[in-house]
Order: C-alpha cells, then structure tokens, then sequence
C-alpha cells in the first residue's frame, strides 16, 4: 500500500524547475533512497513533501490525504518527521532536552519514549552533554533522535551518512533498518553509494527535477543511462 | 511527565549567586519603605520597578524570538493611555484598568507581531520602530480622543482594594515591587513550561523547532503578547503614579532607551534586566544629569559596555568572578 504519492509534483523557482513534474510512490515500510548529482532537486523535493516548501503545481499525498503545502509542524504530527544536510541541533540545550523538544510541541510524544530513542540512537551515554559539544557523528544521530521523537511514520533522511567514517556509517545502516522493522518508511537522500545500496529496498534517481530511473540497487548499477549520468563507467 | 525530563536532561547547577541577589532585592524592596529614606529614593526605586516590568516583558522577547522590539515603549503607551482613558471617560478605578491595560497591550501586540515576527533582524527592528512612529503621530494629532501635546491629567488616586492601599509612594514601591517580583516569577514558571521550552527551541534553532513540530509563528506571537502585557502593567502604574501622560514619553526614542537598558544589564541572564534598569535610572540622578545629559550618559554607558564588556555587565560580573575563582583554586 502506498504511503505517500506524489502527482505531477512540480516547484519553480523564479521560472526554473527545481523539480519538475515528478511522480513517486512510496509504499509503507520501505526504505527508498533518493539519488542524483547535485542541483536534481532532491532536497527541493525534501522540503516540499516536509513542508518548508510550496509546490507549484501538483499533488502530496500522505495517507490518503492531500497535504502540499501544509505547515511542517502540521506535517508533524500527521507523521511526517525529517532531517537536514547539515547536522542541527538546539546547540545550547543538552541531549536529553534536544529530543524533548517533539514532546512539548506535539501530544503525539510522550516522555516515556525519550530514553528508548536515545538508547536506540546510541546516544545514552551523551544525555547530559550539551548538543554541541558532541563529535560530527552523534550530531548527525541527534538529528535521527529527534526526528524519531516526533513518532513518524515517514521519516525523511536527508543525507545522514555525509561525513561519516566507516564504523559511523556502519551503525547508522543498522538503525535505518531498524527503523523499517519497526515498521517505519524511509525516505533517504544520499551521495554515497555504497551507504545506500545494500539498505535501500528501492532507489530513485534524480536528474535535473525529473525522475531518471526506478528500481532495486541491482538494476540501479546495471542501468546504461544511470551509468551515464550519474555514476559514471568507473563505478560500472 | 515535564519534570522527569528536566531533571534528568537538565545539568544546570543551583544558580546560588542569583538566588541570593533576588532575596537581597526582595528584602531591601519591602524594607525601604518602613525606612527614614528620601522621598527621592523611594521615587527612584519606584521607577526602577515600573522600568523593571518593561524590561524583563522585552527581554522574554528576545529570549523567545531572538528579537528586539523598538515598539515595547509604544506599547507601555497603549497601557497608559487606556488606564488614562478609562479612568477620565469611563471613571473606571485603576484596579479595573490594570488588567484592561494589560489585555489592550497585548493585543496590539499580537496584532503587531503576527505580521512583524515572520521577518527578521533589521527587518523586525524597522517594523517595530514604524509601529512606534504611527502611535505616537497618532497620540499626537488625535486631540479630540487624547489632548494631542498637552497629555492627559490623572488627578485621582486608586481606590484601596482590600488591605492594598495606593496613597503614598512608599504604597506605591510596595506595590510595584511586588508587581515585579510577580512578573519576574511568572516568566520563570513559563520558561520551565513546554511553552517556555518550545520558545528554547525557537531561540535556538528556528528551523529545526518547526521540523521538531513547533508552530514557531504561535509561539513567538504569544510571547509578544506576554511581552506586550508587562508593557501594559507598567504603563498602567505610571498613569496612576506619574498622574500624568503624554505622547513623548512613549515614542520609538522610549522603545529603544528599554533596548539600551536590557543591553546593558546583559541579555542572557536573569538578574541584566534589573541591574541594567538600576544603572540606566540611579547614575542620571547620582550625577544631577539634566534630560539632555541623561541621554548623552546613556549612549556613552551603552558605547563604554558594548566595547568593554559586549555581554552586559551581568555577564562579565560572572566572568571575573569565575576568573578569580580559578586564580585562587591555582594558588591552593
């Protein structure tokens, strides 16, 4: 069953088409990774569907109901969580009070959950820390924590594994599936193939705000004009 | 539910040094009174007290939106001028006005920062800074509702309600004490609410707050209403204590004096508002400064803190003190 549906999804900016007429399905409990070389929309596509963004034409829609351009804290607590390019966090506050956020936005949280995620996110031992004092990796697990705070059934990623080294990424890969187990769909943006490949249980490709090419990583790595476009005949 | 988070995720210590202060403040604002001290000093601490009800309104602000508002001297105005109002065309009693002032400030502010609050920095400071110009061109040229220039006479004093009677000015410093004291602890209850910790979030990362499900623009609107309300407080007691209110005392110069004294005292810390009020009202008058030097002793004050000590003076009391605690933990 699909869980999100995009229509003809299109965003212009001063008349270029940042995304452009897209159509995806993304069923439920599935990871679907987002790829594409930079500038093909992908965190275009991110804010549109979380809310930061208003489409200009076309349609999201989120469990049955069409939702393009609501507020993201009304996306929020349809179900709808994300996370950045960058590594956010409330600098000043500690771990702990970084995840409580959700809960005292929305009564979907409760507190009883906070130490689930961060126990979940490998980040028990750092509650007391201030957020920024923590190293680049558990920076980007914070922004999971909170996100996994707001009880999403869809959950953006945009690039979690950016930066990260192999250990990192290899426990990162672990929670995202994890998350689908527990039945939570995941939507994934990532320039690092073999991050994506192996968790992704489908992959788009994205080129210039249109959709290039749908299917499992097999057919991904196998695909002429993927090859072309985007990972070139060294990677073949 | 909202407690065990805070004290499990808090790391905050006992913040001994403020509590200590407040009790001191507390102490010496009840006691003054029942003293031999000048009718001058008592004026003072009244004033401080008025100006400290501004100032703490303008600093939940900032703490909220991360903004500084040109348009909190506009809106003491509006608390003035409705008490005013009320009180000489409806023959309404301050302790009816008082809360009326409050509600009619904060609802200006709403509809202030509704529009105002989505722009930022510079932007937000030209808004509030026009919002301010508008009020007073309008106090100014509106005679048939508010005297234009000459201002408006308050001739009487408020009624005695129960035990609380507003006769004299130490009445007057009990009272408005006690308003602050009020005020200061009601924003500390809201801060440890999941309002004040939704505002948290917003100061600290506006963009993740709305990712994390705050509606920001909610919020950040409400505090200006709360803001706006302590404005309207303190514009309902100097109508009543002053007697007397005109435009200029409530122009964007007004708005942008309650910026320096927040400044001054520090920004990020409980006690800036109060000890940058006390600075901005008690050296003027230790040094016998006319109005004019007054402004000139505020902007040279504003000039020496920002290069000297940019975080206020609060801040950089903490500082050295913890400065001199390392020297003498090395010495040991």
């Amino acid at each position: 069953m699909s869980l999100l549906q995009l229509t003809n999804l299109t965003k212009r900016f001063r008349g270029i088409a940042a995304v452009d007429g897209l159509e995806l399905s993304v069923k439920e409990n599935e990871i679907l990774a987002i790829v594409g070389p930079n500038g093909s929309g992908k965190t275009t596509l991110f804010n549109l569907i979380s809310g930061f963004l208003k489409p200009s034409a076309g349609e999201i829609i989120f469990d049955g109901a069409q939702i393009g351009g609501e507020r993201p804290d009304r996306l929020v607590r349809r179900g709808i969580a994300r996370t950045f390019q960058q590594a956010m966090s409330f600098p000043q506050l500690t771990v702990y009070e970084n995840v409580a956020i959700p809960m005292y936005a929305s009564e979907r949280s409760s507190s009883t959950d906070i130490d689930r995620i961060l126990s979940k996110c490998g980040l028990q031992g750092v509650s007391r820390h201030q957020a920024s004092t923590l190293p680049y990796g558990k920076q980007r697990k914070l922004g999971i924590a909170i996100a996994l705070a707001t009880r999403p059934r869809l959950l953006l990623l945009d690039e979690p594994g950016a930066g990260l080294g192999d250990d990192a990424a290899t426990e990162l890969s672990a929670l995202i599936r994890d998350l689908r187990d527990e039945g939570r769909t995941v939507l994934l943006i990532d320039h690092e193939m073999p991050f994506v490949l192996p968790i992704a249980d489908r992959v788009v490709v994205m080129e210039s705000g249109r959709k290039l090419f749908e299917g499992t990583s097999d057919d991904l790595v196998a695909d002429p004009r993927v090859i072309e476009v985007y990972l070139g005949h060294d990677f073949a | 539910m909202s407690e065990i988070v805070v004290s499990q995720g808090s790391s905050r210590r006992i913040p001994w040094l403020s509590i200590g202060f407040y009790l001191a403040i507390v102490a010496l604002g009840f006691a003054v009174p029942q003293t031999l001290v000048s009718a001058r000093i008592v004026h003072l601490c009244v004033l401080i007290c008025i100006y400290g009800l501004l100032v703490y309104g303008l600093g939940f602000l900032y703490e909220a939106a991360g903004q500084l508002s040109v348009a909190h001297g506009a809106l003491w105005g509006i608390g003035a001028y409705t008490t005013a109002l009320l009180t000489l065309n409806a023959g309404w009693t301050f302790w009816i006005c008082l809360p009326t002032a409050m509600v009619t400030a904060a609802l200006f502010a709403g509809l202030l920062g509704y529009p105002s609050l989505r722009v930022k920095g510079h932007y937000f400071l030209i808004v509030t800074f026009a919002f301010a110009e508008i009020l007073q061109t309008i106090n100014t040229n509106w005679r048939g509702f508010t005297n234009g220039d000459t201002g408006l006479v308050i001739a009487v004093a408020p009624p005695p309600l129960g035990p609380i009677s507003l006769q004299s000015r130490a009445d007057w410093l009990v009272f408005s004490f006690a308003l602050l004291v009020l005020g200061i602890g009601v924003l500390a209850i809201l801060r440890r609410l999941p309002f004040g910790r939704r505002l948290s979030a917003i100061r600290e990362n506006e963009t993740l707050a709305r990712a994390a499900g705050v509606n920001t623009v909610r919020d950040k609107v409400l505090a200006f209403m709360i803001s706006g309300a302590y404005a309207g407080a303190a514009g309902a007691c100097w109508a009543y204590y002053q007697h007397y209110v005109n435009p200029h005392q409530f122009d964007s110069h007004s708005g942008i004096e309650l910026i320096l004294m927040l400044l001054i005292g520090g920004i990020k810390t409980t006690l800036g508002p109060i000890v940058g009020v006390i600075v901005a009202i008690c050296l003027p008058d230790l040094f016998g400064f006319s109005a004019a030097q007054n402004e000139i002793a505020l902007g040279v004050a504003f000039i020496a803190i920002i290069l000297l000590m940019p975080e206020g003076i609060v801040t950089f009391a903490q500082k050295l003190i913890h400065r001199l605690r390392l020297i003498n933990v090395r010495e040991l």
